[in-house]
């Protein structure tokens, strides 16, 4: 160290660089490394905690393990295998597997030779766990070797299960589904659960299982089931789990039976974790039989039951079961995929690659039928293809391809139509590979992949014959979406071959499609989100072919809308496609055409740019206008341009115009364009937005530069950029109207002091018309030229406003498609949000446990810093504080240090505090945040944490304010609507939250009280009862006896006994008097000194037992009207106190009197009240001292304090401890029920 | 105070201490024990008593109550536990606590709720300070 070698960091020592260790390293002879090893390792293993080992069980290992071969002693030995299993353990469960498997193997080594005898237990789990690492890290081979061996040496049923659970995930993950499901199969045969051999069998079975499983729910709820207690089928659930997959993949007729014997077996023997499992898989069971409203149920009791096990993997696994195979039933499916992705993130987390990448393929799927865009949808997929391919999941890997084929081919990108293949991909290796693996979910996916891609190409017989060669897998767990997607397209195909079948053909045909329909409607009926244009266009074609025009035309619109409704564009663009070609086989060619352009726009939008390539080469009229290649573009200014109507670089603006899917960049696209091609220096849009037109953009080319500039959507009226007598003219005729020059005299703008002053010449007001309605005006201008706006123009510019008209209107409904779905997805959000803050809120009573996992919740996804303050009487105390970015923990650190919450201070949360309103700060200035902080350091300090937005929200329960939320964001403007009414939710939730844990801590307290009081009050009640007791029996004891029994004094004593009796006999009645609201007055006029007097005189005995006189101090009679008995016990009460807590100092009782009230003090000396119980003495069953020292119910301040308030006046005290207290009653000298009454006389 | 006509002399027994903040107890339990035979020395707290036996008094039996101003009744029966000098004096809890048996347990002393009856107190007294005969 001296040297510099070695630096001291904190309290730890280490090498000032790697490059010294290493020299530090090779200083020691080979020889004696092992021995330093060991030394290091035994040294860690004896100065480190327990928990630090835990911390540091890596490091501790590997020195041990360098130096393994020197330890001899077998208990050493063991403790070293213990130390490799725990390093071996936490290696798995961060998915580093193949560290895993050599610390295993190092444990392996340190067995003893007679291990399977010795210590059976441990070697076992000990191979299983290598056996598992094996296959986890791809060396499949070693793992079934060693499993297999590891069979032959297993003691019990159990343990073989669990070897067969083992290498069921071993063949799953080889793609061996056959070999998987056989594995789980026998070993299920062990416990008496068997599956029948045939194929056609198996429904049957089914029938009876559901039948009987059926009738057990009828008269049983899955909450009510017992817990599954017999040990040695303890192993049979993680059976089924194991076999899941495989039996679907191998042998899917059996899929929905495996589920149902699961679930049969768990209503038999009780439930278990697993069991939430089963009732979701059986629930998708029940769904693909067509019992929805069952599923539902069922899978609503399993998410249920899942709560009831602290199993996160398992509620994930039920949540995620709901989301892939039941929320499509009820819900739209954007709504399923949210849930679906922490189970992704958990599965692949915990290394369970088989379900990760089930779940990669449901939720591509999902994406799929979304209607997601297909570049982005190529996104998703690409994430999910590179984890699954990181976990050596080719199967799955595979699949995801398929998928992304699929999305190629509908852009044109692969060799032809339909097919799958190109350079990369093989649709023949593919389904070598998937079928090798009895993958058949792979195999069904090709399948319906191509039906749907023949289908939108048009290539109906390929649609039709991928439909009819659907492999088993299909219709076994039809509740996937895929399967109901599958059942659309076939159907739809069968519809669009109808016309041309043979007459036997068209009867199978229609009787498929009626099933459908009402398959169909059923789901429809459901969730019409996800079914109902599905439902409405398979209608629509029934409805074609059975040639209901009519109502083939609403459905065709009502499938057209639905889709478009859902956001499902795929569905939105077969629809229009279908409609085109029903009016086209009935002759309606232009409304063909119109539906042909909008199925190309959708199309387009949808991103299958090969489909659109197609519509183009089928309809080239439409192409004229729409399509062909884009020409090289041609010069840009006025001035440089000819004449001549340049039709390509018109299409190339309405291709580019068309390409704009968000109204601010459509605008500005659009003024560019018809700047560019249509000879105007200047160029406005107005569009009719709610109602009245609105300008939306201006143009101008100045020095040969073209610069559009948005406006925020100004009434037309109120700008002079527009001549609005033009526009009205346009608006009325939607004809455009051309001024060759309005700077000549006469012209029709020679007034406009707009046009005046722009030295406006060519003008052109330009009506942009959709159907018969009116959407918007394009005016022009060029104020170098007059006549510039010439007939061709205007037919470029018609061609152009023609396509702008549709680009807005589908920017428009693309916008509200986005914000709809911008709402939903933040109702949702906010929802889960909020959920999951209540579930932790409610998990404890305890907030200062509760808040910081709430502050915490908080800056994972609504702040960058949170914190939580609550009231504690005048205080706020900080209880959470939670932080996104590490690095600003000092910087906290100082200002809490530094900057201490105090009252009074100008801060946010007292600022919150005082006006009970939440304070949202956006991008404060320094000096709004300097006016906030207490100096000029704690404004530094704030602006360090770099915060750019603050939201504060009171904590508001019950009508109070408990504290408050404090949230900080880096994000500018972050605290908008959505996020500050999250807060204000969260706010209410931690204030409720709050406010219960204090009610119930005010509850228990109550208890507490009660139960002392009870015991005082027993303890007071016994105390003269003893005394009475004993004089009394000694009476009888001495009449027996016929001598004296007892003194005079002794019955003195037994009299005074009674009198305490009454007394606290009188408290109790006065306690329940008060408590029922009956303390009445008797009011009389009464002379306080006098009474004062009187009192004195009858308690001197008691005072000169306590040694302490009590002096009266008065200046004469007070006269009031009270209620004599009430006083003389509100007098008594204040002197017995003072004189048994007074320390036998004297007492002073001053009694005085000002104009309208009379002033009783009781002042003593003696032990005086801790401060902190000061305002509780006067509160019912409180007493100021520790219950056991001092005679008394602790009733007597509660009864004086009702009395002086029933007299309508009040009481107080000052006290110090060891200094004495006062108590002070101020009495009007006449209650105010009286004053009223004698008002009114 | 009172005739002792049936009683043996006070020096075949021991005095009995009662420790007790109620007057009215101490009144009437000092004249009833007194009554048949025994000394009784009386004390209205834990340490007015510890005062008493640091003076050399032995007790045949210490009643003690619980709930006292002062030093309470818990607080005395540790201290006297821990001086090996008083450490074996029998102690019997007399309480009007409803968990009076419990803490007695809890001390290891015997027990007498409040209110009991003559006889009961007569008979510990007598068993804890009648000396025995083969002792004597």
């Amino acid at each position: 160290m001296r040297s510099g070698l070695l630096v001291r960091i904190g309290r730890e020592v280490a090498f000032l660089h790697d490059r010294v260790h290493e020299a530090a390293y090779s200083l020691v002879p080979p020889g004696a490394r092992p021995d330093a090893h060991l030394a290091i390792g035994r040294l860690l293993l004896s100065r480190l905690p327990d928990r630090a080992i835990d911390e540091r069980i890596f490091e501790v290992a590997t020195q041990l393990n360098r130096g393994r071969d020197r330890i001899t002693d077998p208990g050493e030995k063991a403790l070293l295998r213990d130390l490799d299993v725990r390093a071996a353990e936490k290696a798995r469960k961060t998915a580093a597997y193949s560290s895993a498997r050599v610390y295993f193997n190092h444990a392996a080594a340190l067995l003893p030779s007679n291990a399977w005898t010795a210590v059976y237990g441990e070697a076992f789990a000990l191979e299983l766990g290598l056996g598992e690492c094996d296959y986890l890290v791809g060396d499949f081979a070693t793992a079934e070797a060693r499993l297999g061996a590891l069979r032959d040496k297993a003691r019990s049923e159990a343990d073989r299960a669990r070897i067969e659970v083992t290498r069921a995930h071993l063949y799953q993950l080889s793609g061996r589904f056959g070999d998987a499901w056989s594995a789980v199969r026998h070993a299920l045969e062990r416990f008496g659960i068997t599956f029948p051999a045939r194929d056609d069998e198996v429904a049957t079975a089914l029938d009876q299982e559901v039948a009987r499983i059926r009738a057990e729910l009828a008269s049983r709820r899955v909450a009510d089931l017992p817990e599954l207690t017999a040990p040695d089928l303890r192993l049979v659930p993680a059976l089924f789990i194991a076999g899941g997959v495989p039996a679907y993949n191998a042998w899917p007729q059996a899929w929905p039976l495996h589920w149902a014997k699961a679930v049969r077996f768990t209503l038999e023997h009780g439930r278990c974790v697993e069991s939430c499992t089963f009732f979701a898989l059986y629930a998708s069971v029940l769904a693909a039989r067509g019992e929805i409203k069952a599923a539902c149920d069922l899978s609503d009791a399993a998410l249920r039951l899942a709560d009831q096990y602290d199993d996160p993997w398992t509620k994930l696994q039920v949540r995620s079961c709901d989301a892939s195979q039941i929320s499509h039933w009820r819900r739209h499916l954007a709504s399923s995929i949210p849930p679906i992705a922490p189970f992704f993130a958990a599965a692949q987390e915990r290394g369970d690659v088989v379900s990760a990448g089930i779940i990669a393929i449901i939720t591509a799927w999902s994406w799929l039928d979304k209607g997601t865009p297909l570049d982005e949808l190529r996104k998703v997929q690409d994430d999910y293809l590179a984890s699954a391919r990181e976990s050596h999941n080719d199967v799955v890997a595979q699949t995801l391809r398929l998928m992304q084929q699929y999305v190629a081919c509908l852009r044109g990108k692969t060799l032809a139509p339909a097919s799958f293949d190109d350079d990369t991909f093989t649709e023949r290796a593919f389904l070598e590979t998937v079928s090798g693996a009895r993958f058949l979910a792979g195999v069904s996916l090709h399948r319906i992949l191509k039906e749907m891609a023949a289908f939108v190409y048009g290539r109906f017989d390929e649609a039709l014959d991928a439909a009819e060669q659907k492999p088993a897998a299909l219709g076994a767990a039809g509740s996937f979406l895929y399967e109901a997607t599958h059942r659309f397209y076939a159907a739809l195909t069968k519809a669009a071959l109808y016309t041309q079948a043979s007459e036997e053909q068209r009867e199978a045909f229609a009787r498929d499609l009626r099933e459908e329909e009402q398959r169909h409607a059923s789901w429809a009926r459901h969730c019409p989100d996800n079914f109902r244009d599905r439902h409405a266009l398979l209608s629509a074609e029934i409805a074609r072919i059975e040639r209901r025009d009519l109502d083939a035309e609403r459905l065709y619109e009502a499938a057209i809308e639905s889709a478009r409704r859902s956001g499902f564009v795929q569905n939105e663009a077969l629809g229009l496609e279908r409609a085109s070609c029903f009016y086209r086989a009935r002759g309606f060619t232009l409304t063909a055409d119109a539906y042909i352009r909008e199925a190309r726009a959708a199309y387009l939008r949808w991103g299958a740019s090969g489909k659109v390539l197609a519509i183009d080469a089928a309809h080239p009229d439409i192409a004229e206008t729409v399509a062909a290649s884009p020409p090289a573009p041609v010069s840009g200014t006025f001035e440089a341009r000819s004449e001549q109507l340049d039709l390509f670089s018109v299409v190339k603006a309405s291709q580019t115009i068309s390409s704009e899917f968000e109204l601010e960049k459509l605008v500005g696209t659009l003024l560019g364009a018809v700047l560019e091609h249509c000879g105007a220096r200047r160029a406005c849009l107005a569009l009719v937005r709610d109602g009245a037109l609105r300008l939306m953009a201006e143009g101008v080319v100045a020095e040969r530069q073209t610069t559009t500039h948005l406006l925020e959507a100004v009434p037309l009226d109120a700008s002079a950029l527009v001549p609005t007598s033009l526009v009205d003219e346009v608006t009325s005729t939607k004809k455009p109207v051309i001024i060759d020059d309005a700077a000549s005299p006469g012209s029709r703008l020679e007034a406009d002091p707009g046009a005046v002053e722009r030295h406006a010449r060519s003008v052109l007001c330009y009506p942009i018309v959709r159907g018969a309605e009116l959407v918007g005006v394009l005016y022009l201008e060029n104020d170098l030229a007059s006549g510039v706006f010439t007939p061709e123009r205007l037919t470029t510019l018609s061609l152009l406003a023609s396509q702008v008209a549709i680009s807005v209107e589908n920017a428009l409904a693309l916008a509200a498609e986005r914000k709809v779905r911008i709402v939903a997805q933040e109702a949702e959000a906010r929802a889960a949000f909020l959920a999951d803050a209540g579930a932790t809120l409610a998990a404890s009573l305890d907030y200062e446990e509760t808040l910081p996992q709430v502050a915490r919740m908080c800056v994972r996804s609504l702040a960058d810093v949170c914190t939580i303050d609550v009231l504690e009487g005048a205080e706020l105390r900080r209880y959470a504080v939670a932080h996104r970015d590490p690095s600003i923990t000092p910087i906290l650190r100082e200002l809490e240090r530094r900057y201490p919450l105090r009252s009074g201070s100008r801060r946010p949360p007292f600022e919150v505090l005082r006006t009970r309103a939440p304070l949202v700060v956006q991008d404060p200035s320094p000096e709004v945040i300097r006016r906030y902080t207490d100096d000029d350091e704690h404004a530094r300090l704030v602006a360090e944490l770099s915060l750019r937005s603050f939201c504060w929200w009171p904590l508001r329960a019950r009508g109070e304010v408990l504290g408050v939320l404090a949230l900080g964001s880096r994000q500018k403007e972050h605290y908008h609507e959505f996020a500050v009414g999250l807060a204000g939710e969260l706010a209410t939730r931690v204030a409720v939250a709050v406010d219960n844990a204090r009610l119930y801590r005010e509850a228990q307290h109550a208890i507490r009280l009660r139960d002392e009081f009870l015991s005082t009050a027993s303890h007071e009640l016994r105390t003269p009862l003893t005394s009475l007791q004993l004089v009394i029996e000694g009476l009888v004891r001495g009449a027996r006896q016929m001598v004296p029994g007892a003194s005079p004094a002794m019955l003195d004593v037994a009299l005074r006994q009674t009198g305490r009796l009454t007394t606290l006999v009188g408290q109790l009645l006065d306690v329940s008097r008060i408590q029922g609201g009956k303390l009445r007055l008797e009011l009389e006029d009464v002379e306080l000194v006098s009474l004062g007097e009187q009192i004195l005189e009858r308690i001197r005995v008691q005072s000169a037992a306590s040694g302490a006189p009590i002096r009266l101090h008065t200046r004469g009679p007070i006269w009031g009207h009270w209620d004599r008995s009430r006083v003389d016990q509100l007098l008594t009460n204040l002197l017995s106190n003072a004189l048994v807590y007074g320390e036998r100092r004297p007492v002073d009782l001053t009694l005085t009197c000002s104009d309208d009230r009379a002033r009783i003090e009781v002042r003593d000396e003696g032990i005086g009240i801790p401060e902190d119980r000061l305002p509780h003495v006067f509160e019912r069953f409180e007493r100021a001292t520790s219950t056991r020292n001092f005679g008394g119910l602790g009733l007597g301040l509660f009864i004086a304090r009702e009395i002086v308030q029933a007299h309508g006046g009040a009481i107080s005290v000052v006290s110090k401890v060891g200094r004495g207290s006062t108590f002070t009653v101020d009495l009007p000298l006449r209650s105010v029920a009286e004053e009223v009454a004698a008002g009114s006389q | 105070m009172m005739a002792m006509s049936q009683a043996t002399t006070p020096t075949d027994r021991l005095p009995v201490m009662l420790v007790d903040d109620d007057a009215a107890i101490r009144e009437v339990v000092e004249a009833l024990v007194q009554a048949e035979g025994y000394a009784v020395v009386t004390a209205s707290d834990g340490s007015e008593a510890l005062t008493q036996l640091h003076s050399g008094l032995r007790p045949g039996v210490i009643l003690l109550d619980l709930r006292m101003p002062g030093m309470d009744g818990q607080t005395f029966r540790e201290i006297q536990k821990a001086e090996p000098a008083l450490a074996t004096i029998p102690v019997v809890i007399v309480s009007g606590d409803r968990d009076g048996c419990r803490v007695a347990a809890s001390l290891g002393t015997e027990s007498l709720l409040k209110p009991f009856k003559l006889d009961d107190l007569l008979g510990i007294v007598r068993r804890f300070c009648d000396v025995s005969p083969h002792i004597a």
